[in-house]
């Protein structure tokens, strides 16, 4: 290429990108977005908000890549070893090592690297938030999934993979979490920037939090609010974090003891979900799914919370999350493909037992 | 009450108005129910991709 041409190549290439970021820039900041300086509504929090619209869509196009190469990887792989099951299954049924074997590969590598996958996109989104906040601390953020296994309690809620270990588990009915509740109705993310409020006034439900210390609680006096600092170096809301239990359920007091970062006031919970009315999905595929005739169906939730107040916005927040949320949904949906949908694999459970108990 | 819908904001744009349709659900497999309670954060991200296992059964002949 002559210099004259590749001047004028590197300059409509220019151009394009330049018009290209103008767009997204524009895009971003047509709600809270854009480059503007955002002052959250907790004045304690004291979070500056600086939205970098190109850093944002960087780490989205980062996390595309990326995933795109794992995915592909998790598809094939898996695929190989369910084959390997099934051949075995069919050729040497009465040998039940060899087949014990292969349903516990299968069922690690699927379990592990669906982990592997949470982990990874949880990691995007800490950029994102970094970008987005520089100051910690930044969201907790965890995928609960649809938990059918609890005896006797229908309608159970587990969370399955966190972005840090928290020390208690979650497991309650969706009814005992408000924010749960409304995505269930609607089939539409939840995100509530005052929670304080919110319970207070009895419009706001979650398992970790005492219903008598909520109807107490009230603002700090300045000697308290001044004496109390977090290791953030922000003022602690102590009769706030009185308000929860260290853990989930139970009808008991709550404890001062709640890890700090549990004691949240803001919270965003994105669903995962296949729209059963998509006249584009066909009947056959709906069957293999077992998807209900309704609206929606709700196979996860991405959920995020944080210490302060008036975190999380409308814009990007709830976009970059139903960008993570719809891609951990693509591994998600072939995890179930060969293990739950799959008749190999639960035929294999129940000549083998459960891979967990029998691993060697 | 300007402050209490500045508190409290959910859903897209506009849609004010509650819908009430019922969805449905998809639940999880057992297994990995069982499989997340026994892993922790740092346990995970120092699994590999493959285990020995796992490439050895890839690596038999069919």
């Amino acid at each position: 290429m002559s210099d004259e041409l590749k001047s004028l190549a590197e300059g409509t290439a220019k151009g394009a990108a330049e018009g290209i970021m103008a767009g997204i820039k524009n895009w971003f900041s047509r709600g809270n977005g854009g480059n503007k300086k955002i002052r959250t509504q907790d004045p304690t929090a004291g979070l500056d908000v600086d939205f970098n619209a190109i850093e944002v869509v960087r780490i989205l196009n980062k996390a595309v890549c990326v995933n795109q190469a794992h995915l592909i990887q998790y598809i094939v792989l898996a695929g190989a070893l369910h084959k390997k099951l099934k051949d075995r299954m069919r050729e040497e049924p009465e040998d039940l090592s060899g087949l014990t074997n292969r349903l516990g590969a299968l069922y690690d590598f699927l379990n592990r690297n669906l982990g592997l996958a949470a982990q990874r996109n949880f990691r995007f989104l800490h950029d994102y938030y970094l970008a987005r906040s520089p100051k910690p601390p930044w969201p907790r953020i965890c995928l609960k999934l649809p938990d059918e296994n609890q005896p006797g309690r229908a309608n159970m809620l587990a969370d399955v993979f966190r972005d840090s270990d928290v020390g208690y588990n979650s497991i309650y009915p969706v009814e005992e979490n408000t924010g749960h509740v409304e995505v269930m109705r609607d089939g539409q993310f939840f995100l509530c920037s005052d929670i304080p409020s919110l319970a207070k006034e009895g419009r706001y439900k979650n398992p970790r939090l005492d219903p008598h210390r909520v109807e107490e609680y009230g603002p700090q006096n300045e000697e308290e609010l001044s004496e109390s600092i977090d290791k953030y170096g922000y003022a602690r809301d102590l009769a706030w974090e009185r308000c929860w239990r260290p853990s989930g359920g139970g009808d008991g007091p709550a404890r001062v003891d709640a890890p700090l970062e549990s004691c949240y006031k803001s919270t965003l919970i994105i669903p995962m979900t296949l729209k059963s009315h998509d006249k584009d999905l066909s009947g056959d595929f709906k069957e293999i799914m077992g998807l209900e005739d309704k609206s929606r169906n709700i196979f996860g939730y991405l959920c995020f919370d944080h210490l302060a107040g008036g975190y999380f916005n409308n814009d990007p927040d709830v976009a970059v999350g139903y960008v993570v949320a719809d891609i951990l949904s693509l591994y998600y949906m072939t995890q179930l493909n060969y293990t739950k949908r799959s008749t190999t694999y639960q035929r294999s459970i129940e000549l083998c037992g459960d891979p967990l108990e029998t691993e060697t | 009450m300007a402050a209490k819908k500045e508190a409290y904001y959910k859903s897209p744009a506009g849609s004010q108005v509650e819908r009430t349709e019922q969805n449905g659900v998809i639940t999880a497999d057992k297994g990995l129910l069982r499989y997340a309670r026994s892993v922790t954060v740092k346990v995970i991200n120092a699994s590999p991709i493959l285990t020995e296992r796992e490439k050895a059964i890839l690596r038999e002949a069919s």
